[in-house]
């Protein structure tokens, strides 16, 4: 038979060849613009380290920080990066328990990008410190005084919950690349690329054992993945509402900051794999349907998103509590109005454009959007943060606060810093998952097995009957 | 180090010693003799504190001083409980003075001028040669320009001039003239009184500032604050007659805004309606009292209704047990003396001369000043070429006077200047000879602050510079020149002593011991009373007026220049609370203490009133140019606004004291001296410079500068952190709680004071409380019940952290009634606690490290406006919000219930401070800076803090531990009022007090149990260990208890 079978996700690739072609092309010496985007984020990022260094010798003062807004865009920054690696564990790891197919192909992205922005988010608790030279009091090593750190301390609760949220996360990521860096280790013709594959690689030979033995540490993994997205943002979360500071002390900001996790976490997948698809010429691999289905869930979260605000704002006029009320009413229309108006429209009101399917499909507006909400939820977090210190219940104590250029440089640097990596991961490792993909396209077919559930190669996953 | 102090030096400094016996707290050795270290000293032991008696001289009150010394060097300044001026008490400056001793910008050596700006390093020897020879040759043609002299300074002074043939000028800034005058017209006597406010319910102001810088601030403060406050049921009341409101003003409970220029008017009005109505005696006022036109004019020229003038009259005749004074600085004008005369005349109908107003006692540090017509007179002749010769110590005519240009051209006209300054400023800076005396915790010396009182000022560490007691400079140039002083004595110490025994021949203080024993227990408590006799016969108390004088005043509106109209503003200037008259502005503590009444800090500012400034469109921190005429020539300044509520809406103030040009490195090129828009004008009468004496025309530049102010809000909005209640309501609340009540004591006629609900409502229980008990009864997750009172003390059920029960639960009492927002304790803390100083930048970023501050509420506007000041500390709160969010337990519980914070082990997430609710946690953002020799100041007992550290009030936790200390050696507990944290021991009015606040006796735990008493921020639980005491409100019935917020 002669008709030629096309996978209901990816139409446009033909077989098995083709994406071998298409993805383990990438891992060749790169072009000259992508030497200039990398040179341009190494010399951000030396910006930024410098910005820090300055910060480090002439004290915290160099920030804009003050009393009383003792945290700032340094603390919005990390919330932002934790919320960012929310998506990659989501997409990995929730929706390979529920069978998503479409996440095959998007997945490699979505982790990377976790791991790249837990790696930046672990950065500014120290950045932030008055003292960062000795970070390592947060830590319950043994010592000869007996001194521990305080396990009362939401601050520390967090210590915990990003230290293993990266070492998962970068677990997962460096385990599901097993089989992909096998096979390109096998291709691969550089020496530092076939030392690198090697190593990484494990050994990985193809047999029916290791695939055995490799599916089910994924899905044990997976599991292990899949609580963390809730409890590593909840916890972020409890940084501020185990605090009395109004606006932060609510039972609601754990749902909340998950939800907005996921929903910038997507917001900035979609970012990121749009310019992606277009340099690397890989539309069949994140097709339009991708980016609906992405698209469907920004919606939702955008909702709760929104639905959380609504929550607090009543919350507070329900609460009959100057302090609680105060925040609310400085945040719609003190110093910081235009940020709260910023966030509102960004993560409320510009998604609402989501419902329509044309708007989910059509890539450049979808773009556009998912910036919009990456800027609303940087925002959200400079707002909560922001607002609630500089009008907190002391009225004496009441001041704005403006970030420092030293401050904004870190920013920018933390921003050169993911992008540095996630650089250097597109032309390092293959950036699809190959062996998963294969697993939805038509297996290669000879004369002889036209039908019947091959058990292909590239097959991972549950123990189910194929395609 | 470029001052020259070297380790050897330094050696000295642990050596100084002298013949005390030491058995009291208090030394009595000088440096007189010097011992190596290597011979241990029974007063010097590395980690004990010693303590001298001395006198304060930073400004002239004279308030009695204890000095805490370590290790030979002043650490801390505090009030000499004996002292009748001080009461144990200091001001802000007093606080300072140790930043003026370890000044790094003193002058370190003798220097002669080189150049402009080059001066060549003397020694002594070659210093006072060229002086003794510059005397030599403009004998007859020299002019000793001095300060505030009393005591054997004043007669050594008199002496050396007599010799040398110079001719003495005595000149302070602020000179009470018109004080003087009146007092010389009417009673005949050159002196100014003493006033007893402690014995006055009813205090009216007008213009002096008397808790600031008029006469004796802090006896004053005390009396008044004794005299007022709620207490046991009664309460006195002040009120104000200006047109600008200082910090004293604001405390008034009663604001009656007349215009500039009137307030004379206002005290004949008050003074004849207590004659007409309340049964006073004109006596020889009768005749300017008799005026039928008296009221009317009044009213009419100040804009006061009669109503009101009717109620402060009945409420000022209060038989004696009230008090005007006036004027001050403020209300120095053309008829300031008209001023003084009417007080003096409303005291008198009031029946206050001879109760609260004694003349028989006067404020003899007032006495002596000269006067700025004198002042005038001598630049007169220096312009003529007849002054060849200049000293100067003490006054900075070069800042101090209006007509600038004329005293530069007449201090370049004297051949020779020599300055005895210790700073370079403006006037010195002109000099050819620079000779800088000891700073006064360096010297030897006696003042009479007040008749009667004779205080002795001794060394309390050798001297940190190369630099010369004057005494002793007088003396051995006297000598050189072979000119006889009337004694032998080659030293300053030596004359002292002399002079000493010589008029204590028979004191009664001699004993067996003599002179030797007399002196040494002079030097331990500080002063003598009354032991010096008088030289003519003392007045008496109440001694009667002249009425011949009186009816030579000319009972008319002061005048003023300047073209009257819209766009035009009466211009106020007054002294300022931190700075004086200027001189004390390189003081980084009372630069960086932000002004009690604007709260800006290291700036100048103009006080606009609010409505004034909404027409206008101005907001704080508008830069704004100010101008005036003089001598028909355009004078300008420009300065940042500060809308004050307490000023009318056609007058504007700056405060006096900044816009140095020289003096040092924190005064240099800081602010505006207003007095560069002022004409050189002596009133007539008094021969005082009149401030108020121009109108002035405003000018927006446009520009806008962050303002250098600890808090930019002025309102408490609805989060009633200080509260008041009336008097009524707090006689209720008292009662309820059996404390002691006695029947009212003033009238209280104002048309604002409301008595109070005769049954409150809800009285003790706030509404967020109600609700959270409320909760409580439902069975609902909520705080625990909270007890202002000791017996809050802990909450039951509320074991936390590590406090333990057996353990003293450290407390505190803030008074509200009591606390006058002058801030001295804000000074204490950081003298006591080594707090850095941040500057205008980190001040304008909300980066004051200040432990301890005052907040400054107003509430209401116009003649309503109601200040209250609160101060804010650490709560030590029994459930701290700062404690579990601290992940590397710096901050933690101590078993005493304080809530510490270990530095070492401080990371820095500032999540603690962002806990706090009463925002008391303070962060170091930069490592701070001591320029050498004011790191030598810092308290050995306490840490010094870096970069990336939050700290806090601790409740002086070093006192606690030292005495603690001492108790344990000596097989005892503390006793109550033995652990005094720095700033409840400075606090004038006594506001703070500290103590166990589990034992039911002590103090603190008493204080608590007043049914005024609240915590704030109470609903959210956090057991604070500071019970505030309600401020008693007059003006209207100021309930929190929610209604209407």
């Amino acid at each position: 038979m002669a008709t030629v079978i096309r996978s209901e996700t990816h139409p446009d690739i033909g077989s098995y060849r083709d994406v071998n072609r298409d993805v383990l092309r990438l891992l060749s010496a790169p072009g000259p613009g992508y030497y200039i985007l990398l040179a341009i984020t190494l010399v951000v990022l030396a910006i930024g380290a410098g910005a820090w260094l300055v910060q480090v010798v002439f004290g915290i003062g160099m920030s804009g920080l003050m009393n009383p807004v003792g945290w700032g865009v340094y603390i919005t920054t990390f919330v932002f990066w934790v919320g960012i690696g929310h998506a990659g564990t989501l997409i990995s790891a929730v929706l390979f328990l529920f069978r998503a197919r479409w996440r095959q192909s998007i997945y490699r992205v979505a982790e990377a990008m976790t791991v790249f922005a837990v790696m930046t988010a672990g950065l500014f608790p120290i950045i932030h410190l008055g003292r960062p030279w000795i970070f390592y009091y947060l830590l319950p090593y043994p010592n000869q005084r007996e001194l521990w750190p305080n396990f009362r301390s939401p601050l520390l609760w967090d210590v915990f919950a990003i230290s293993t949220y990266l070492t998962v996360s970068a677990t997962f990521f460096v385990l599901g690349m097993i089989p992909d860096l096998a096979a390109a280790r096998d291709t691969t013709t550089v020496t530092w690329r076939k030392k690198l594959y090697t190593v990484m690689a494990f050994g990985w030979r193809g047999t029916a054992n290791e695939w055995r033995h490799f599916t089910k540490a994924y899905l044990y993994l997976a599991a292990l993945a899949t609580p963390l997205v809730l409890s590593v943002h909840s916890v972020v979360s409890w940084d501020f509402a185990m605090s009395i500071v109004p606006g932060w002390h609510a039972t609601i900001f754990a749902p909340y900051f998950v939800a907005g996790a996921i929903f910038s976490g997507l917001a900035m997948v979609i970012t990121l794999v749009i310019p992606i698809r277009k340099m690397f010429r890989l539309e069949a691999y994140f097709t339009p349907r991708h980016f609906d289905a992405m698209a469907k869930m920004v919606l939702v979260s955008s909702m709760v998103v929104f639905y959380a605000y609504l929550t607090e704002f009543f919350m507070a006029w329900y609460s009959f509590e100057p302090g609680e009320r105060g925040v609310f009413m400085s945040r719609l229309v003190g110093n910081y109005w235009w940020a709260t108006w910023i966030m509102l429209t960004c993560n409320g009101i510009i998604p609402m454009m989501l419902w329509w399917p044309s708007i989910r499909r059509n890539i450049p507006a979808l773009f556009v959007i998912s910036v919009f909400i990456n800027i609303g939820m940087w925002f959200e977090r400079f707002v909560i943060i922001v607002t609630s210190l500089a009008h907190e219940y002391e009225p004496w104590q009441w001041r704005a606060y403006q970030p420092s250029l030293v401050e904004m440089l870190i920013v920018l640097g933390s921003f050169a810093w993911f992008f540095m990596w996630f650089l250097l991961f597109t032309r390092a490792f293959p950036i699809v998952a190959v062996a998963e993909l294969k697993e939805v396209l038509p297996a290669p077919r000879r004369a002889r097995v036209v039908q019947g559930g091959a058990q292909s190669h590239g097959r991972i996953g549950p123990a189910e009957d194929g395609v | 180090m470029s001052n020259g102090l070297e380790r050897r030096d330094f050696l000295k400094v642990l050596g100084v010693t002298g013949a005390g016996a030491g058995l009291t707290a208090c030394g009595t050795g000088g440096a007189e003799k010097l011992i190596p270290y290597v011979v241990p000293h029974e007063e010097i032991v590395p980690g004990i504190a010693t303590w001298y008696r001395t006198t304060c001289r930073e400004c002239p009150a004279g308030c009695g001083m204890n000095i805490r010394t370590r290790e030979g060097r002043a650490v801390k300044a505090e009030g000499n409980p004996l002292s009748p001026i001080a009461h144990g008490k200091l001001c802000a400056r007093g606080q300072a003075s140790l930043h003026g001793l370890y000044d790094p910008d003193r002058i370190p050596r003798p220097l002669l001028r080189s150049g402009t700006d080059d001066w060549d390093r003397l020694t002594w020897d070659e210093a006072e040669r060229r002086l003794a020879a510059e005397l030599q040759q403009h004998r007859g043609r020299t002019v000793f320009l001095t300060g505030n002299y009393s005591g054997t300074m004043d007669t050594l002074a008199d002496s050396f001039a007599a010799a040398v043939g110079a001719e003495r000028v005595r000149w302070e800034p602020f000179a009470y003239e018109p004080l003087r005058a009146a007092s010389r017209m009417i009673y005949g006597v050159d002196a100014v009184p003493v006033h007893d406010f402690s014995n006055a319910e009813v205090v009216i102001t007008f213009g002096a500032d008397f808790m600031e810088t008029w006469l004796s601030p802090v006896d004053y403060s005390h009396g008044f604050v004794q005299g007022r406050a709620y207490s046991q049921g009664r309460r006195g009341k002040m009120i104000s007659v200006t047109a600008h409101q200082s910090l004293t003003d604001l405390n008034a409970d009663e604001w009656l805004p007349a215009r500039p220029g009137t307030e004379h008017l206002v005290a004949l009005a008050i003074a004849r309606l207590i004659v007409d109505n309340h049964g006073g005696q004109a006596g020889a006022a009768a005749g300017l009292l008799n005026d039928p036109q008296l009221v009317s004019r009044a009213v009419e020229s100040s804009g006061v209704s009669p109503d009101r003038l009717r109620q402060v009259a009945a409420d000022f005749a209060n038989n004696g047990r009230s008090l005007a004074v006036g004027p001050g600085i403020q209300t120095q004008h053309t008829a300031a003396t008209a001023v003084a005369a009417a007080v003096a005349v409303l005291n008198q109908v009031a029946g206050n001369v001879g109760r609260t107003v004694r003349l028989d006692q006067t404020e003899a540090h007032a006495a002596n000043n000269g006067s700025y017509a004198e002042m005038q007179q001598l630049l007169a002749r220096m312009n003529n070429g007849e002054v060849g010769a200049l000293l100067v110590h003490g006054p900075n005519p070069l800042y101090n006077m209006p007509e600038q240009e004329t005293v530069r051209q007449a201090l370049q006209s004297v051949l020779f200047v020599a300055s005895f300054s210790s700073m370079l400023d403006e006037t010195s800076r002109m000099a050819t000879l620079l000779m800088p005396d000891h700073h006064f915790l360096e010297s030897w010396g006696d003042y009479v602050p007040r008749s009667g009182i004779t205080a002795l000022i001794q060394p309390v560490m050798v001297p940190v510079f190369d630099t010369k007691q004057t005494g002793d400079v007088l003396i051995s140039v006297a000598r050189r020149l072979n000119a006889g002083i009337g004694s032998d004595a080659t030293t300053y110490y030596d004359y002292l002593r002399e002079g000493w025994a010589r008029d204590n021949a028979g004191a009664p203080a001699g004993g067996a011991g003599g002179f030797e024993d007399f002196w040494r227990e002079s030097l331990q408590v500080g002063f003598i009373e009354s032991a010096a006799p008088q030289p003519d016969a003392a007045p008496a108390a109440a001694p009667a007026m002249n009425a011949d004088m009186l009816g030579t005043l000319g009972i008319t509106e002061a005048a003023f220049t300047g073209e009257a109209g819209d766009g035009s503003y009466y211009l106020i200037v007054y002294p300022s609370y931190r700075f004086w008259d200027g001189r004390l502005a390189n003081r980084p503590w009372l630069q960086e203490l932000p002004d009690p009444v604007s709260k800006f800090t290291w700036s100048s500012w103009i006080e606009i009133n609010p409505a004034t400034a909404d027409r206008l469109r101005l907001d704080n921190g508008h830069i704004l140019e100010v101008e005036t005429q003089v001598d028909g020539e355009s004078r300008t300044v420009t300065a940042p606004v500060w809308r004050h509520p307490g000023i009318r809406p056609d007058t504007i103030a700056i405060q006096l004291g900044q816009g140095h040009e020289h003096l040092g490195r924190w005064a240099k090129d800081r602010g505006v001296n207003p007095l560069h828009l002022l004409s050189p004008v002596a009133e007539p009468l008094s021969g005082g410079l009149v401030y108020a004496q121009t109108r002035a025309t405003i000018r927006k530049t446009g520009k806008w500068e962050r303002p250098t102010q600890s808090s930019l809000q002025d309102s408490q909005h609805d989060r009633e952190v200080a509260r008041a209640t009336s008097l009524m309501d707090a006689r209720y609340r008292d009662e309820k709680r059996s404390q002691p009540l006695v029947p009212l004591g003033v009238a209280y006629s104002a048309p604002g004071y409301i008595p109070g609900p005769a049954h409150p409502h809800e009285p003790d229980v706030h509404p967020f409380d109600a609700r959270v008990r409320s909760l409580q009864a439902a069975g609902g997750w909520a705080p625990a019940h909270v007890d202002a009172s000791p017996q809050g003390f802990p909450q039951p059920g509320t074991h936390y952290g590590e406090y333990s029960e057996q353990q003293p639960r450290w407390a505190m009492s803030i008074d509200l009634e009591r606390c006058i927002g002058c801030s001295a304790c804000a000074v204490a803390c950081s003298a006591e606690n080594n707090i850095a100083v941040v500057g205008p930048d980190g001040v304008a970023k909300g980066r004051i490290l200040h432990w301890m501050r005052i907040e400054r509420y107003f509430e209401g506007v116009g003649t309503e406006l109601e200040t209250t000041f609160l101060p804010m500390l650490c709560q030590q709160c029994g459930t701290a919000p700062c404690e579990p969010v601290c992940p590397v337990y710096a901050a933690y519980h101590t078993p005493e219930g304080l809530n510490a914070q270990v530095y070492n082990r401080c990371v820095g997430t500032r999540y603690c401070a962002n806990n706090c609710p009463y925002k008391v946690r303070v962060f170091n953002w930069h490592t701070a800076d001591w320029p050498e020799p004011l790191n030598w100041q810092l308290n050995p007992d306490v840490t010094v803090r870096e970069t990336g550290v939050m700290e806090k009030c601790t409740f002086c936790v070093q006192r606690i531990r030292d005495a603690q200390n001492t108790a344990s050696l000596q097989g005892r507990g503390t006793t109550d009022g033995e652990i005094t944290p720095a700033c409840a021991q400075t606090c004038p009015g006594e506001a703070i007090v500290f103590g166990n606040i589990k034992d039911p006796n002590s103090r603190v735990a008493r204080v608590a149990s007043s049914g005024r008493g609240y915590r704030v921020f109470e609903s959210l639980n956090t057991q604070s260990a500071i019970t505030y005491l309600r401020k008693v409100s007059l003006r209207t019935e100021r309930d929190d208890h929610g209604e209407g917020h």
